[in-house]
């Protein structure tokens, strides 16, 4: 793959937004709790920032979820679709 | 090396302070890049003035002083700016910002290794027969030099879109 080509793709996907939200937790709160600078974590949740796999792992802790449920290297599906799609493909 | 590390914590939560929100836009951060090229130019000029122009000895030190004056508080407020991750130990950064301040610097040796070269060249051509450079071209280059080894960090820091 071509240099070109990487930057064009998303190097990895993330559902870090929405489970922050669903925890009601600030960037802030995480960005503490995970011992980064709260900007860092919106570089996380836009996808402009390629988190360390210690940090990842830091952030799934405080998360309470598996590492892959909060990045992937393939898209997530939609979690209307999880929840209300049984026979599709869950993640 | 504590107390080290503390003064870095704090200069750290002071260049992160929300007083400076105003300024971490790529807009101000230009705006405050420009007004320290402004300060240089403005130093060049003054010096010119005074050998050359024969401007006398109060104007030359009031105006080093306004300057001077003027080049702390644009500098200090564009490394607010940047929240001085090109500054601040590794110790106190996070993974990402330690990872720019890593790129900062390989670009601000780039930057610095032409600049020397130009200086070097200048210095050069100033000392040969068939230039009658003026003396104080000699004083202005280790000058400009100086400044600038101090503030290209933070001139290649402001102009990243992603501190």
């Amino acid at each position: 793959m071509t240099k070109q080509a990487r930057d064009e793709q998303p190097q990895f996907y993330t559902r870090l937004p929405v489970l922050r939200t669903e925890r009601g937790i600030s960037r802030k709160e995480l960005a503490d709790l995970v011992g980064v600078h709260y900007q860092t974590i919106g570089y996380l949740e836009r996808g402009e920032y390629s988190p360390s796999l210690v940090l990842a792992l830091r952030i799934a802790a405080a998360l309470a979820v598996p590492v892959d449920a909060v990045f992937a290297l393939t898209p997530f599906s939609s979690m209307a679709d999880q929840l209300y799609n049984t026979e599709g493909e869950s993640r | 090396m504590t107390e080290s590390l503390t003064r870095q914590e704090r200069r750290a939560v002071l260049l992160d302070s929300p007083a400076f929100e105003k300024f971490r836009t790529v807009r101000w951060r230009r705006i405050l890049c420009a007004v320290l090229i402004g300060v240089f130019v403005a130093e060049v000029a003054l010096i010119v003035g005074v050998t050359v122009l024969q401007l006398p000895l109060l104007v030359f030190l009031v105006g080093m002083l306004v300057l001077i004056v003027a080049m702390v508080f644009s500098l200090g407020a564009l490394k607010a700016s940047t929240r001085g991750v090109e500054e601040l130990s590794p110790a106190v950064l996070d993974e990402r910002q330690a990872q720019i301040r890593g790129l900062v610097y390989s670009t601000s040796y780039t930057v610095l290794s032409v600049f020397f070269i130009l200086a070097v060249l200048v210095l050069w051509l100033a000392q040969s027969s068939w230039w009658s450079a003026p003396f104080e071209s000699l004083l202005i280059v280790p000058m400009l030099a100086i400044q600038l080894i101090v503030t290209i960090p933070t001139f290649v820091t402001a102009l990243r879109t992603d501190v």
